[in-house]
C-alpha cells in the first residue's frame, strides 16, 4: 500500500469517527419518541428511598396507592437505593450536579436526607425550605419532631432503639447460676435493666450476652452509642443540636484538629464507658455490620440481649422471627435516643409542585397513623390528632419524649468511634 | 494498541463489495472511540480531579499551591496506616491461598477426563454466579457462631473447640477465597491447556519422570499465566468491599469498607480521596506488572 493512500485513509478513518460519534451525540439529544402531550398529563414524582427494606415495602404496598388514588394527576415512582452503600447520597450528589449545570436532577423527593448534605448543599439552595406556606400540615408537627430539622426537611416518621431480650434464655442462665429457683417462671425483675447504669453493670454481669452493632451500619448500634453521648454530657439533650454544631464547627468539612477537639470535648466519656463495656460484649467485642446480622445474634439463640429499632421489633415480632420470649425494654432515665426521618426536597425537582403536595400528604392524620399501624414508628404529629383506640393499642412503645441527635454530630461520632473504641479489640 | 497492529496488516475482508466500501480502519476507530470516551469522561477526567484535588492546597488569598499535606496527614494517622497494612496483609494471604488452592485444583482439571472432573470443575465456576452480598449471608450461616460447620463438627468428630472465623480477619479470607476460586481455577487451567500433551509425551520418552516433567516443562511454561492470576487475584482482593465489610472485623477494615465509611458516614470527603488515590497507587503498581507480562505475551507470538 503506497504512502499516500495511506494517509488518506487515516485523515478519513478520523473523520469517519467523528461523525459516529456526532451521530450517536445527537441521538441521545433528541427527545425520546412516544412522550406526547396526551401522555405527560400524569406528572411522575421520583421518589428516593435510601432506608431498609420494611421502608420500601410500605411506600410501594401502602403509600404509593394512596397518594396516587387522592391525586389523579400524579403518579409515585419508587426507587430504593438501599441502606448500606451510601443509599441517597449518590442522588443527592447527581441533583446537586444538575442544579450547577441546569440539568435534570432525575429525582423529586427524597424519603429520608440530611439537607446539611452533599458539602456545599445548603449554600447553593439545593434544598426547597419547607415553612406551613408551602407545606400547611406542617403546622401539626409537634416540637420534638421539629428540632432535628433545619427548616429545610421534612420530619415525618420516627422510631425509637429499644433494647431486646430473650427472657426463657435469662432465666436459664439465672437458674444455671441458681440466682432463682429452678421451678421460677418469669424473671425478676431486678434482673432486668431500667436505667442506663444499670444496663452497663447488667452487661458485665451477664459477660457475652449483650452486643450492639456497629453504629454506622444500622440505626440500632448508631442509638445506642448517642445515649453513651448523651449520658457522658449529663443528658443534655440540646447540647447536640443541629445550630450548636453549626455554630461551633461550621458546614464545611472537619480539620483533624477540629475532629480531635470534638472527641475530647463531647465524646470522650462516652468513649471510656463503650471501652468499659467491650470485654464484656458477646465473643469479646464481636460488632457485627447491619441490623440483620446483630439480630440473628439473638435469633440464633447466641446473645440475650440486643438493640433494635422499635419499627423492626414490631414487625419482626409480628412475623415470628424473634424467639417467642422475647421482650422489650426501654430506659427510664432517658428513652434510648430515637429520631424522625427527615424528606427533602430539592428546588430543582422536575416537580416541585408535586413533592410540595406529596410532603403535605404524609403529613396528615392518614398517612400518620399508617406510620403507627403498618411500620411501628411514632407519628410526626400529635397523638390527639390520630384515633384514640390507636394510642391504646401501641402503648408498650409510645413515649413522650424522643429524644433526638442531629445529624451534623452523627459524623463525628461515627469516625471517634471507630478510632476509639472498635481499635481496641483484639480479634485474631 | 490492538487497532495499530490491525491496521495495514491484515488483507480487506471479501465481503464488501459496492464503490461505498467502509475503509475497515474507520470502523476499528469508531468502535474503540465510544469506550474511550466513556472511558475519559467518567473514569479518567474524575480520577485526574480526585487526584489534583489532593495534591493541591487552597491558600488563603485563593490560589493554590502544590502541597503533600494531605498524605503527610494520612500517614500520621495510627488508624490509616493500620487499615493499609491491614489491607495488604489480608490481600497477601488470600491471593497465596487462592494460589494454593486453586492450582492443584487446575493440574488436576488438566490431567484428567472423566466425570469426577467435570463435577469438580462445575463446581470451582459455581462461586461466579453467586453474587457476592448473597454469599457473605451464607457464609455467615455456615461458617458463625452455631452455624452449619459447627454443627458438622460436633455431630461427626465431637470437636466443640471451634474458633468461628466470623468478624475475624479469617472470615475476609475465608469469604474472599470462596469468591475468588472460580476465576483462579479458569486462567490456571486456560494456561495449563496450552501446554501441549506431545511435549509432556516427548519428555517421559527420554526418561523423565512426572516429577521432572513437572518442574521443568509445565511450571515454566505456566509462569505467565501464574503471574496473571497473582495480580488479577490482588487487583480484586485489595479493592474488595462486600466481603470484609459484612464477614470481617470492625477495625481493623479493609481499604474498601473504610474508604466508605469515610466518605459517607463520617463526612471527610477529602480524606476518602486521599484513601482512594493510595489505594489506586498500589493497584496501578500491580496493574503495571500484569500488563507488561500480557503485552510481553503478545510480542512473542507476534514475532
Amino acid at each position: 500500500m503506497s504512502q499516500k493512500k495511506s494517509s488518506l485513509r487515516n485523515a478519513l478513518s478520523v473523520a469517519g469517527s467523528l461523525l459516529a460519534v456526532l451521530l450517536i451525540c445527537a441521538a441521545c439529544a433528541m427527545p425520546v419518541p412516544g412522550q406526547t402531550a396526551a401522555e405527560t398529563e400524569v406528572s411522575v414524582i421520583d421518589v428516593y428511598i435510601g432506608s431498609d427494606t420494611n421502608i420500601s415495602d410500605w411506600w410501594s404496598n401502602s403509600i404509593k396507592p394512596a397518594f396516587d388514588k387522592a391525586h389523579p394527576g400524579y403518579e409515585l415512582n419508587i426507587i430504593h437505593t438501599g441502606s448500606g452503600g451510601g443509599g441517597n447520597g449518590p442522588i443527592a450528589d447527581r441533583a446537586m450536579a444538575a442544579l450547577e449545570t441546569g440539568n435534570d436532577p432525575g429525582s423529586d423527593y427524597f424519603e429520608t436526607f440530611n439537607p446539611l448534605q452533599p458539602i456545599g448543599a445548603m449554600e447553593a439552595g439545593l434544598w426547597q425550605e419547607i415553612t406551613e406556606d408551602n407545606v400547611p400540615n406542617l403546622a401539626n408537627v409537634i416540637d420534638s419532631a421539629r428540632r432535628s430539622s433545619n427548616g429545610f426537611d421534612i420530619p415525618y416518621r420516627g422510631s425509637q432503639v429499644l433494647l431486646a431480650y430473650n427472657a426463657e434464655r435469662l432465666l436459664q442462665i439465672l437458674k444455671d447460676r441458681g440466682e432463682v429457683g429452678s421451678d421460677a417462671t418469669e424473671v425478676p425483675s431486678e434482673f432486668v435493666p431500667a436505667t442506663w447504669p444499670e444496663l452497663m453493670e447488667w452487661i458485665c454481669a451477664f459477660p457475652g450476652e449483650f452486643i450492639y452493632p456497629r453504629p454506622d451500619t444500622t440505626g440500632a448500634g448508631r442509638e445506642f452509642v448517642t445515649r453513651a453521648v448523651f449520658q457522658a454530657n449529663g443528658l443534655e439533650v440540646d447540647r447536640f443540636s443541629v445550630q450548636a454544631y453549626a455554630e461551633q464547627y461550621g458546614a464545611g468539612e472537619l480539620t483533624a484538629d477540629q475532629i480531635a477537639e470534638i472527641n475530647e470535648t463531647h465524646f470522650a466519656g462516652a468513649w471510656e464507658q463503650l471501652n468499659a463495656i467491650e470485654p464484656c460484649l458477646y465473643d469479646n467485642g464481636a460488632y457485627p455490620s447491619g441490623s440483620s446480622a446483630e439480630t440473628r445474634l439473638l435469633v440464633d439463640n447466641l446473645t440475650t440481649m440486643i438493640t433494635i429499632w422499635s419499627d423492626q421489633a414490631l414487625q419482626a415480632k409480628g412475623l415470628g422471627l424473634l424467639p417467642e420470649q422475647t421482650k422489650f425494654i426501654q430506659l427510664d432515665d432517658l428513652p434510648m435516643v430515637g429520631g424522625y426521618a427527615s424528606s427533602t426536597i430539592p428546588t430543582n425537582a422536575n416537580d416541585l409542585e408535586g413533592a410540595l403536595l406529596l410532603a403535605n400528604y404524609l403529613l396528615s392524620a392518614e398517612m400518620q397513623e399508617s406510620v403507627v399501624r403498618e411500620i411501628g414508628g411514632f407519628p410526626a404529629i400529635s397523638w390527639d390528632l390520630l384515633p384514640s383506640e390507636l394510642q391504646e393499642d401501641f402503648n408498650d412503645v409510645i413515649t413522650d419524649t424522643v429524644p433526638s441527635f442531629s445529624s451534623s454530630w452523627r459524623a463525628a461520632m461515627f469516625d471517634g468511634w471507630y478510632t476509639h473504641v472498635a481499635p481496641d479489640v483484639e480479634r485474631e | 494498541m490492538t487497532v495499530t497492529g490491525s491496521r495495514g496488516s491484515l488483507p480487506e475482508p471479501a465481503t464488501y463489495s459496492g464503490r461505498f466500501r467502509i475503509p475497515q480502519s474507520v470502523l476499528g476507530y469508531t468502535l474503540i472511540l465510544l469506550p474511550l470516551l466513556v472511558m475519559g469522561t467518567l473514569i479518567l477526567y474524575p480520577a485526574f480531579l480526585s487526584v489534583s484535588d489532593t495534591l493541591t492546597d487552597r491558600n488563603p488569598d485563593g490560589s493554590l499551591q502544590v502541597s503533600l499535606a494531605d498524605y503527610a496527614e494520612f500517614f500520621d494517622t495510627p488508624l490509616a496506616v493500620r487499615n493499609l497494612a491491614f489491607s495488604l496483609r489480608i490481600t497477601a494471604i488470600t491471593v497465596a491461598v487462592l494460589f494454593l488452592l486453586g492450582f492443584p485444583i487446575s493440574l488436576y482439571l488438566r490431567f484428567t477426563r472423566g466425570r469426577l472432573g467435570d463435577l469438580i470443575q462445575s463446581l470451582a465456576l459455581f462461586p461466579l454466579f453467586v453474587p457476592g452480598i448473597i454469599a457473605a449471608y451464607a457464609l455467615i450461616r455456615f461458617i458463625g457462631d452455631n452455624g452449619w460447620l459447627e454443627r458438622f463438627l460436633v455431630l461427626l468428630f465431637g470437636y466443640e473447640g471451634f474458633t468461628s472465623p466470623y468478624l475475624r480477619p479469617a472470615g475476609i479470607v475465608v469469604g474472599l477465597a470462596w469468591e475468588g476460586i472460580s476465576i483462579t481455577v479458569l486462567i490456571l487451567t486456560a494456561g495449563l491447556s496450552q501446554i501441549p500433551d506431545s511435549l509432556l509425551e516427548t519428555a517421559t520418552d527420554v526418561g523423565a519422570n512426572r516429577w521432572q516433567s513437572f518442574w521443568r516443562i509445565t511450571m515454566p511454561l505456566m509462569k505467565r499465566s501464574v503471574l496473571i492470576v497473582l495480580t488479577l487475584n490482588f487487583l480484586t482482593v485489595f479493592g474488595s468491599f462486600t466481603i470484609p465489610y459484612l464477614l470481617g472485623p470492625a477495625s481493623p477494615e479493609m481499604m474498601g469498607p473504610y474508604m466508605r465509611r469515610t466518605f459517607y458516614d463520617a463526612n471527610l470527603p477529602s480524606r476518602a480521596q486521599v484513601q482512594a488515590v493510595i489505594t489506586f497507587l498500589i493497584s496501578g503498581i500491580v496493574s503495571l506488572l500484569y500488563v507488561r507480562s500480557v503485552v510481553s505475551q503478545k510480542v512473542e507470538e507476534e514475532s
